[in-house]
């Protein structure tokens, strides 16, 4: 019976199937019993050859080049390629002392894709390869850079890109790039494995494949993905991830009950905190030339009005000071609601910018493109519509965040000022921005913003359209 | 690291002829199938480093494998929340049982041996290895594709790979 009990256990053990108390039971049933052990290491030594034998991703060429990638990333051994690169003879110093390690900083870049090192302890883990727009860096050590320029090396830390059209791209030594956009913070280190947090806001990842048990692991609120090999798109805040595949294939594990799905190319996904939400691998759309914005759902700077809220808040206010009876009240509501056109709007934030060199203020409503919908991509001959209200005339600018259709941000543009006034409801053609009209053609929206440097306007962005022609 | 652009492409071709040998290896102590890869690249990035301290005229799989066996004894010490072995009283015993029985071991099976043995199986064991180690279906997805329980299935496989192993053995023993 205890054989067969063996025999049973060993079956799940090596189908992966096991659980806590069976294995224990195995234990138990092979302590002491050398052939039930050798049985044991056999089985799980055939089992593996069997596996490397069929499954071609862990073919022979793919496991060398991880195990190169990950010697060219070895701190010791990428000194040492760089004394084999000079010709002479080095030996392995006893200590990577202070010395050793400004000696490592002297010999600089080593090799294609070969390890940086600063002239400090602290390892570089990527390189900030471009910047458009305030950007700020912040380092493990506390240090921080308000105005990092393309070529700066990153030890681990937080980098944040501080205008609704600022972006900028991390590259690690095997070429995986990540660009935040818009107003987002990422954390990035790269250990055993790279890993990077996103915060909130948005980012691509163009991911080369990486080594073998160790993908790109990126964390937002509320889910954690795995990246090999693919090209995405993320966005995320408190509560929800949203993910958009272009390329390959990413696995995602929604954080607030483990649930994972597999997203493929051409797919996307939602993870919320709500676990009633069934985690849906849907297609994506194809790229369309129109748009009509969600204001509340993809604002992401602003304070978002409910406009039948706020009137009977106004209305509560008047009852309470005997301005008005609760009747009266009640019959002004059901009159504003029935004429009511609009839900409500996004009144316009502080946000501080960096124009030329000075920070300044400027009052924003942004809008991110959501990647649930189909990309938005900018035609010839193309016009946004733009309704809203301000309590005051004032200069309106419109602000653009672009980027490759499906991949990184790219590209930024501003409209000239638009004096408006009251409720305002105007069309401003593509051409009236002040970017090269080639530059944009074929670019995808990333986002959208509207903005003024006058406070007393009190702006409000009640809808947004785009019209390809 | 040795000293001269030669022996780092030697190291190459080292890692080649061996790797194979040094995964199954380390999946024979007992190590989660996702981390076996891992753990073998971290026993060669230890040999490439003390490279200088290796002898040639030594086995140089039989060095790796012992310095994989060292990386997954001191995983049994971990705590982390990430542990890459299936069980730590399970890898202790096969580390013990490898420890005591390095004299009768036979040298670890080749992919070629595999492959061949595996063109040789019965039309219903070939249909189970693949499906389990080409498609990835677990025991209980086998088994409703198969009309068979999960358990069955798994005591197919077990049956199937002890075949293979007798097969390849005698396949290795006629070349040599």
């Amino acid at each position: 019976m205890s054989d067969e009990r063996f025999q049973d256990l060993m079956g799940s053990l090596l189908d992966g199937e096991i659980s806590p108390d069976e294995i224990t039971e195995l234990v138990r049933l092979s302590k002491g019993d050398p052939a039930r052990l050798r049985e044991i290491q056999e089985q799980l030594e055939t089992s593996e050859m069997i596996a490397l034998a069929e499954d071609e991703l862990r073919d022979s060429a793919l496991f060398v080049s991880a195990l190169q990638g990950r010697i060219l990333e070895d701190p010791f051994v990428s000194e040492v390629r760089a004394g084999i690169r000079r010709g002479g003879s080095l030996r392995r110093p006893r200590r990577l002392l202070p010395w050793g390690v400004a000696a490592a900083a002297l010999l600089g870049f080593v090799g294609t894709g070969g390890l940086l090192w600063q002239t400090t302890a602290e390892a570089t883990v990527a390189e900030l390869t471009e910047v458009s727009g305030p950007i700020q860096w912040t380092g493990d050590g506390g240090q921080v850079d308000t105005a990092p320029t393309g070529g700066r090396r990153l030890s681990g830390g937080t980098l944040e890109s501080l205008a609704p059209d600022a972006w900028a791209t991390v590259r690690f030594p095997d070429k995986t790039a990540v660009t935040i956009s818009g107003q987002s913070t990422i954390t990035i280190s790269a250990d055993r494995q790279k890993i990077v947090h996103l915060r909130r806001g948005s980012l691509s990842a163009d991911v080369t494949p990486q080594p073998a048990g160790r993908p790109l692991v990126m964390v937002t609120p509320t889910a954690e993905l795995r990246l090999g090999s693919t090209r995405c798109r993320v966005s995320a805040d408190a509560s929800r991830t949203t993910l958009a595949v272009s390329d390959g294939r990413v696995r995602v594990e929604r954080l607030s009950d483990g649930r994972t799905v597999d997203v493929p190319a051409a797919h996307r996904t939602v993870a919320s905190l709500d676990v009633e939400d069934d985690l849906r691998v849907v297609e994506r759309d194809e790229a369309t030339h129109f748009w009509r914005a969600d204001v509340e759902e993809e604002a992401t700077h602003g304070e978002w009005i409910d406009y039948l809220t706020a009137y009977r808040r106004r209305l509560a206010r008047s009852v309470e000071t005997g301005r008005m009876t609760r009747d009266q009240a009640g019959r002004e509501f059901e009159a504003y609601a029935s004429r009511l056109e609009d839900e409500g709007g996004l009144r316009a934030a502080p946000r501080r910018v960096r124009p030329d060199s000075e920070w300044d203020v400027r009052y924003m409503a942004v809008l991110d493109v959501s990647l649930e919908q189909a990309p938005v991509v900018l035609a010839e001959g193309g016009s946004f519509r733009v309704r809203g209200r301000v309590k005051q005339p004032a200069d309106l600018v419109i602000g653009l965040g672009l980027g490759e259709l499906g991949g990184r941000a790219s590209g930024r543009d501003l409209s000239r000022q638009i004096r408006v006034e009251d409720e305002f409801d105007i069309v401003v053609q593509l051409a009236d921005f002040r970017g090269s009209e080639g530059s944009r053609w074929g670019k995808e929206l990333f986002t959208w913003f509207g903005m003024t440097d006058e406070r007393e306007a009190e702006l409000e962005i009640i809808g947004v359209e785009f019209l390809g022609r | 690291m040795g000293e001269s652009a030669e022996q780092y492409h030697r190291f190459e071709l080292l890692v080649s002829e061996h790797h194979v040998r040094v995964r199954a290896f380390v999946r024979s102590l007992g190590v989660d199938t996702d981390w076996v890869d891992d753990i073998a690249q971290e026993a060669f990035m230890t040999a490439y480093r003390e490279w200088s301290s290796f002898d040639p005229s030594r086995d140089f799989g039989k060095w790796v494998r012992g310095i994989a066996a060292n990386i997954v004894r001191n995983e049994i010490r971990k705590h982390a929340r990430r542990q890459r072995i299936l069980h730590t009283e399970l890898t202790d015993l096969l580390l013990w049982r490898h420890r005591e029985a390095t004299e009768e071991r036979v040298e670890p099976l080749a992919v070629d041996a595999i492959r061949a043995c595996l063109g040789e199986l019965a039309p219903a064991s070939r249909k189970v290895v693949r499906g389990r180690y080409r498609d990835g279906l677990s025991a209980p997805e086998l088994g409703s594709l198969l009309g068979k329980s999960a358990a069955a299935v798994r005591q197919m496989l077990v049956r199937v790979r002890r075949q293979l192993r007798i097969c390849v053995e005698e396949r290795l023993a006629t070349e040599t």
